[in-house]
C-alpha cells in the first residue's frame, strides 16, 4: 500500500446469477487511491465499471453478490463491517455521483430535504442547521437563488442544475473519496464543461480523491492523475495519465486510444466502439480475455492458453499491465 | 387550472344526469305500478287512479324527470311508502352507519395494503412476501357476502369472540348522545368507555369483510408499483447517502407508490358503494345498504332511486376529489395543471 494511501481495493470479485449461468462481472480487481488522487477508469460499456463502484459500497443487490475481496478505507475493510455500519460509512467517508442527474433525485420530494438529510443522517444537526447548511452547500455549487433551488422540485431543474445538487449532496460530508460515474455523460457539452469547472473547484477545497468513470478520454486526459483501464471485469492497464495515454502497454488501452481520431485535436470524443465484442462473461476464454480481439496476439498459443498476471514494468513504477507481450506493444508506440 | 376545473365540472354534470336519467327510465320501465302498491292490494280503481295522480305518474315521462330532479336537489326525494315517512329521513337515519362502517373499512384496508406492500418489498421473494400475495388472491377471488357469513361462523358461531350480526351495538347497550352519529366518535366524544368498546367489537367483522377486497386490491397494486421502484436510480442515490433498506423502502419508494394509490382509492371508494348492499345485509347493520336492498325487497321505488341518483353524484364526486388529491400530492401534475 503507497503511504498516503486512503482507499485501497483487493483483489474484489462480484458475480451476478443470469439465466446463461454465472456472470464473473468483476474478476480480481485491485487498486489505491492516494489521497487528493484522482484515477480515471476507462472501458466499454459492460466492462464492470459501474459494478465495482456498487461492489465498494456494498451495494450489490441480488441477482448479483460480492464474492470476495477487500475495500480498506481509513484503516477497516469495509468489507467486514454490517449493514449497519456500512450505512455511516455510505454518504459520509465515501459518495457517489451518478450518471443520469435526471432520475437521480426524488421527483415527488423538494430538493432541499434530500441535501438535507444527507447531513441529518451523519451528523447531530438540528433541523435547522442542516436547512442552512444545506442552502450553503447549494451556493457552494454554484446554483444561482439557492434558497429557492431548496424549496423546488427536482423537475424545475434543468439537467446541469440537477447534477450540481448531485454534487451537494456527494460532497456534503466531506468524503474521503468521491466516486462519479459518468458523471457528465448525459448533459451537453457547454454543460459538461461548467460541471467538470465546479468539480474540480470543489474537490480541490476539499482535499477529495476522486475515481472518475467515463467514455470520455478527453476528460481523462484533462481531469485525472492516474487511469485505469477495465474489459471485461478486469484492469488490464494502470498508470500516470500521461504515460498511459502516451505510450499504452497493453493492446487494449492501444485500440481504445486509437480509435479516438486524432486525440489531440478532438479530446471531448466519447470512446467509438472497438471492432468485435467483449466475451460473454458467462463463458470466458481460457486465455487472455483480449485475445480473440487482440491485434498483438497473432497466433500466439500462449495468449489462448494462459492468462496473463498483472505485471509491473521495467522501467516503470506505478504502471502495471495484464499482457503477456507488453513490452512489444511499448515497442510499438515508442 | 381553472379551464381543467371547467371540463372536469361540465363532464361531472352530464355523467350525473346521464346516470340519473338512465335510472329513471329504468325504474319506470319496471313491472309493478308503483301506485297500486301506495294504495294497497285491496283498492279500487278509482282510488288507485287517483294515487296515480298524486304520484304525479300520469305526467309525461320528461316532465316526471324534471320534477323529480328539481325536487331531488331541493331535499324532497320521495315517500317511502312502505315505512311510511319521507325518503330523505330515511337516508339521514342510516347514511352515518354506512359511513362508520365504510370509513372503518377503508382505514384497515389502507392500513393493512400499506403494511402489507412494505413487507412484500423488503422481503420480496421471501415467506412473508409470498403470505401477502396469496392474501391478495384471496380477497382478490372471495365474495364479500361469503367472507362475511364464514367470519360469522368462526367468530361469532364457533369461538364466540365477537357478536354475531346484531347491527351496530348489542341489545343491552344504548346509543351515545348523537352527535356525528358515528358510534366510536359519539361514545369517545361522551367519555361512554363500555359503549365505545361494544361499537367497536361491532364494527370488526363488517369492516373487515367490507375491508379485505379493497385491501387485496390496494396491496397487489402498491406491490407491484413498490417493486418498479426500487429499481429506480434516485434509491440507489438514497441508499448511497446511507439510509438502510428499510428507510429507502418507507421513505423513498412508498411516498411515490401512493400517487397511482389515491387513483385506485377513488375507484374503491365508488365501489364500495356496491359492496356495503351486500355487507350490511349480511351483518344487520342499520345503513344505507340495508335500506335499499329493504326497499327493493318491498318495491318501495323512491328509495331505490334516491340511492341511485347518491351514486351516481359521489361517484362523480370521487373522481373530481382524487384529481384534485392527485394534482396537490404529485408536484409533477401540480405545474402541469398550473
Ligand atoms: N443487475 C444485473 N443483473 C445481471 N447482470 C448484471 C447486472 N448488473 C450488471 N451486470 C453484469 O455486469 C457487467 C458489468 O456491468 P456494468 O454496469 O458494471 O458495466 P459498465 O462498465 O458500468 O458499463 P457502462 O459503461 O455501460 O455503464 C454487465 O456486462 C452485466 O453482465
Ligand atoms: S496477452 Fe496476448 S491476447 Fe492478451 S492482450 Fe496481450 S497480446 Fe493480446
Ligand atoms: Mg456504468
Amino acid at each position: 500500500m503507497k503511504p498516503d494511501t486512503v482507499l485501497s481495493v483487493k483483489d474484489m470479485h462480484t458475480v451476478f446469477a443470469t439465466p446463461g449461468g454465472t456472470a464473473h462481472a468483476i474478476r480480481g480487481v485491485s487498486f489505491d487511491l492516494r489521497r487528493g488522487e484522482r484515477l480515471g477508469i476507462v472501458g466499454e460499456s459492460g466492462a464492470g465499471k459501474s459494478a465495482l463502484v456498487l461492489s465498494l459500497l456494498g451495494l450489490v443487490e441480488p441477482p448479483g453478490r460480492v464474492a470476495g475481496g477487500s475495500v480498506w478505507l481509513n484503516g477497516r475493510d469495509l468489507r467486514t463491517l454490517s449493514e449497519r455500519q456500512m450505512r455511516r460509512v455510505r454518504g459520509k467517508e465515501i459518495s457517489i455521483v451518478f450518471q443520469d442527474p435526471l432520475t437521480a433525485l426524488n421527483p415527488v420530494r423538494r430538493i432541499g430535504p434530500q441535501v438535507a438529510e444527507v447531513l441529518l443522517m451523519h451528523g447531530d444537526l438540528s433541523r435547522k442547521q442542516a436547512r442552512e447548511r444545506a442552502v450553503g452547500l447549494l451556493a457552494d455549487v454554484e446554483l444561482p437563488e439557492p434558497e429557492k433551488c431548496y424549496a423546488a422540485y427536482p423537475h424545475e431543474l434543468s439537467g446541469g442544475m440537477r447534477q450540481r445538487v448531485m454534487i451537494a449532496i456527494a460532497l456534503a460530508n466531506s468524503p474521503d473519496v468521491l466516486i462519479a460515474d459518468e458523471p457528465t455523460t448525459a448533459l451537453d457539452a457547454t454543460t459538461q464543461a461548467q460541471i467538470i469547472t465546479l468539480l474540480n473547484k470543489v474537490i480541490e477545497e476539499r482535499g477529495t480523491a476522486v475515481v472518475m468513470i467515463t467514455h470520455n478520454m478527453g476528460l481523462v486526459a484533462d481531469f485525472c492523475d492516474t487511469v485505469q483501464v477495465m474489459y471485461a471485469g478486469e484492469v488490464v492497464e494502470y498508470g500516470s495519465r500521461d504515460r498511459l495515454l502516451d505510450r499504452p502497454a497493453h493492446p487494449y488501452t492501444a485500440a481504445l486510444l486509437a480509435s479516438v481520431p486524432a486525440m489531440d485535436a478532438r479530446r471531448d470524443l466519447p470512446l467509438p466502439a472497438l471492432s468485435g465484442l467483449p466475451p460473454s462473461l458467462t463463458d470466458l476464454p481460457e486465455g487472455c480475455a483480449f485475445a480473440p480481439r487482440c491485434p498483438l496476439e497473432g497466433e500466439r498459443g500462449l495468449c489462448r492458453t494462459t492468462r496473463p498476471a498483472p505485471r509491473i514494468l521495467d522501467g516503470e513504477p506505478d504502471r502495471m499491465s495484464m499482457c503477456h507481450f507488453s513490452a512489444e506493444q511499448l515497442a510499438l508506440t515508442s | 387550472m381553472s379551464r381543467f376545473l371547467l371540463r372536469r365540472t361540465f363532464s361531472a354534470v352530464l355523467t350525473v344526469l346521464g346516470g340519473t336519467v338512465v335510472a329513471f327510465v329504468v325504474m319506470r320501465l319496471l313491472p309493478g305500478d308503483p301506485a297500486r302498491l301506495v294504495a294497497g292490494e285491496f283498492a279500487s280503481a278509482e282510488a288507485v287512479a287517483e294515487q296515480h295522480r298524486a304520484l304525479g305518474l300520469d305526467e309525461p315521462l320528461w316532465s316526471q324527470y324534471l320534477i323529480y330532479m328539481a325536487d331531488f336537489f331541493r331535499g324532497d326525494w320521495g315517500f317511502s311508502y312502505s315505512l311510511g315517512e319521507p325518503v330523505f329521513e330515511q337516508f339521514v337515519r342510516s347514511v352515518p352507519a354506512t359511513v362508520e362502517l365504510a370509513a372503518a373499512a377503508v382505514t384497515l384496508a389502507f392500513a393493512g395494503g400499506v403494511i402489507g406492500a412494505l413487507i412484500s418489498s423488503y422481503s420480496r421473494g421471501g415467506p412473508l412476501d409470498a403470505a401477502v400475495r396469496a392474501s391478495s388472491y384471496i380477497g382478490l377471488g372471495t365474495a364479500p357476502f361469503w367472507l362475511g357469513l364464514l367470519l360469522l361462523i368462526v367468530f361469532f358461531e364457533r369461538l364466540q369472540w365477537l357478536p354475531g350480526p346484531e347491527g351496530r351495538l348489542s341489545s343491552s347497550t344504548a346509543a351515545p348522545p348523537p352527535v356525528t352519529g358515528l358510534h366510536t366518535v359519539d361514545a369517545l366524544l361522551a367519555g361512554e368507555w363500555a359503549t365505545l368498546g361494544d361499537a367497536a367489537v361491532h364494527l370488526i367483522l363488517p369492516a373487515v369483510t367490507l375491508g379485505f377486497v379493497i385491501y387485496a386490491f390496494l396491496v397487489r397494486m402498491l406491490r407491484a408499483s413498490m417493486l418498479e421502484l426500487v429499481r429506480e436510480p434516485y434509491i440507489l442515490v438514497a441508499r448511497s447517502k446511507g439510509r438502510g433498506r428499510w428507510g429507502v423502502i418507507v421513505r423513498d419508494v412508498l411516498p411515490n407508490a401512493l400517487l397511482p394509490a389515491i387513483t385506485v382509492g377513488g375507484l374503491v371508494l365508488a365501489e364500495l358503494l356496491t359492496s356495503t348492499v351486500l355487507a350490511e345485509t349480511v351483518f344487520g347493520w342499520p345503513g344505507v345498504g340495508k335500506l335499499v336492498t329493504d326497499a327493493i325487497l318491498q318495491q318501495d321505488f323512491a328509495v331505490v332511486q334516491a340511492f341511485i341518483m347518491i351514486s351516481a353524484c359521489l361517484t362523480v364526486a370521487c373522481n373530481i376529489v382524487v384529481d384534485l388529491l392527485y394534482g396537490i400530492a404529485d408536484p409533477r401534475v401540480r405545474v402541469r395543471s398550473s
